[in-house]
């Protein structure tokens, strides 16, 4: 997956946010549990990355940037 | 009749110093939340208060509950507001009660302040010091009403459920002992209080000697601390919506850890997907499952069903069976009584009906249709369903546009209104993708999808705002002039 399908996806569910540079997403309750849950689905169903329970935390959340190095980790595994 | 506060006074007499609310950082005994519910209803009625909606925007916090409690000490009826609410729908809901008293803390003040210019603003920690008598009281009005919650109408305007506290009476004398809470149990409170969800806790709670913890929201973005907070505090019993259930488990959350006190667990509201029920069957093996379902306006729960054993998935969990005095009808298109149809409940927990709006109250509430000339009122789900062989209720679906979403219920004719109060949207109409738990919403006209996604966040609740929101350049119509929704079902998802 690239960093370019990530932001794709994320916009297309909150169209209104720049996520390049968007920070604090969960922090600042842009994102909602339900969104985290909404793209861990999504990153396994699409992309066949599987999220391990422990990786659901806010940091991993916060920006996009982490959400992808966290993708990189995981597919590097 | 008796007081629901009565139920306060006899818990907080047999439990004066056990924990009965907390919300991590300030917790209520049952003494102090009874000594700060009779303060504050002391306050509001040396105010003026008298039978008339009362206000409250709070923080969620064990305070807010004690502020609930006082309003209806005063005699008087609690409107939940909340900050997590959008403004226009917060002005609606005013508008639409003229209150003459709010109660509020210090963070809230402005707001409210800037909400209900008119209105008294009360702040709780000077109401909750105000000297108050040492017992609660035992005796109500037998119409009093006890709160009016908003729910999503599908005409942009919100409907205020009035649920009188004989209601509430009722609810405390059957679901408690319908599900078996007892004084051994800890809650973790998942719902805002802003809706009727939370009632079954506070039941558990003053009821039968329980005790709650209202669950920091975050933590639901954090799936193996909530599990760690729920097990740090012995919580014992959940009720949850089916959605943060099955949020939990698909998360793998179970990989990691797991409940491990849990000996009660709790759903409504929408369907347990059969392969998350079964995660949490299997990681709790000692606990108690019950399917609720009920409606606001038959002030929460009215039905009952244990979930025992593996379940089928391709057979819906029942919602079982009524909880005693509730009577349950099935009428066909035609309103004749029948084996399948809208699902119409009647008994003690019926609404009053929606605050001064006669004509939806109308809409929604007929004559028993066992007997019509008895003069009660029973209420029309708009829900699908029938019996099973055993006697237990099983829901279908739905008449209308209505839909659970993320254990809200959501009216899709309110977002399409919201939608087309917006400047450049011509036509809009909203589908639901069950399987996938997202709304989407299509629109004609020039305005651009970063416009609504922006516009709609000012008028509806998050939860209601589409997930998916895509211009087209036309809509197709049945020959009627409606937007055919059939249509748009085949062609943008291939059903």
């Amino acid at each position: 997956m690239t960093y370019e399908q990530l932001l794709e996806m994320l916009r297309d569910m909150h169209p209104d946010i720049d996520f390049d540079t968007a920070e604090g997403l969960i922090d600042r309750k842009v994102l909602t549990s339900f969104d985290v849950v909404s793209i861990a689905a999504e990153l396994s169903e699409t992309y066949g990355v599987e999220l391990g329970a422990v990786d659901i935390v806010p940091e991993n959340f916060n920006s996009a940037r982490a959400l992808f190095a966290l993708i990189e980790r995981i597919e590097n595994e | 009749m008796k007081s629901f506060l009565s139920y306060l006074n006899h818990t907080a007499d047999r439990l004066p110093d056990k924990l009965a609310f907390s919300d991590g950082e300030t917790g209520l005994t049952f003494s102090e939340l009874r000594r700060a519910a009779a303060n504050v209803g002391a306050c509001l009625m040396n105010s003026g208060a008298k039978a008339e909606p009362v206000g409250v925007l709070m923080e969620r916090s064990a305070y807010e509950i004690a502020a609930f409690l006082g309003v209806l000490e005063a005699g008087c009826f609690y409107v939940p507001l909340d900050e997590q609410m959008p403004r226009e729908r917060l002005d609606r809901i005013v508008r639409a009660l003229n209150p003459r008293f709010i109660l509020t803390d210090q963070k809230n003040l402005t707001a409210a302040e800037g909400l209900c210019p008119a209105a008294e603003h009360l702040i709780y920690s000077r109401a909750a010091a105000f000297p108050g008598p040492d017992r609660l009281r035992e005796e109500s009005a037998e119409d009093a009403l006890s709160y009016v919650v908003f729910t999503s109408g599908s005409t942009g305007e919100p409907k205020g459920v009035s649920i009188r506290e004989s209601a509430l009476l009722d609810y405390a004398a059957t679901l408690p002992d319908a599900v078996g809470f007892d004084e051994s149990l800890i809650f973790g409170i998942q719902s805002p209080l802003y809706f009727d969800a939370w009632l079954k806790e506070l039941l558990g709670v003053m009821v039968k000697g329980g005790t709650a913890y209202l669950l920091p929201r975050e933590l639901f973005v954090n799936p193996v601390s909530l599990i760690e907070y729920i097990n740090e505090r012995k919580i014992n019993a959940l009720c949850w919506v089916a959605s943060a259930f099955s949020l939990v488990s698909r998360l793998r959350t179970f990989y990691a850890v797991v409940p491990e006190h849990l000996k009660l667990m709790c759903f409504g509201s929408e369907v347990f997907p059969v392969k998350q029920l079964t995660a949490w069957q299997k990681a709790c093996p000692d606990a108690r499952i019950f399917q609720l379902y009920g409606a606001t306006e038959c002030t929460g729960m009215s039905f009952y069903h244990p979930v025992v054993g593996p379940q089928a998935p391709d057979r819906p969990v029942p919602v079982g069976k009524p909880f005693p005095g509730t009577k349950l009808y099935l009428l066909n298109d035609e309103g004749r009584l029948a084996d399948e149809g809208e699902i119409v409940i009647g008994g003690p927990s019926v609404m009053a009906g929606y605050y001064k709006d006669p004509v939806r109250t109308a809409a929604a509430l007929i004559p028993d249709p066992a007997d019509p000339e008895s003069g009660q009122l029973c209420y029309r789900t708009g829900d699908i369903g029938r019996l099973d062989e055993h006697g237990d209720l099983i829901f279908i679906g739905r008449r209308d546009q209505q839909i659970k979403h993320m254990g809200h219920r959501v009216e899709l004719g309110e977002i399409e209104a919201a939608a087309l109060s917006l400047k450049g949207v011509h036509e809009a109409v909203c589908m639901y993708v069950a399987d996938r738990q997202r709304i989407d919403l299509f629109y004609t006209g020039p305005a651009q999808p970063w416009d609504l996604v922006v516009g709609l966040k000012v008028k509806l609740p998050g939860y209601m705002t589409p997930n998916r929101t895509e211009q087209r350049a036309e809509l197709p119509h049945l020959p009627n002039g409606k937007i055919d929704r059939r249509a748009i079902e085949q062609k943008e998802y291939g059903k």
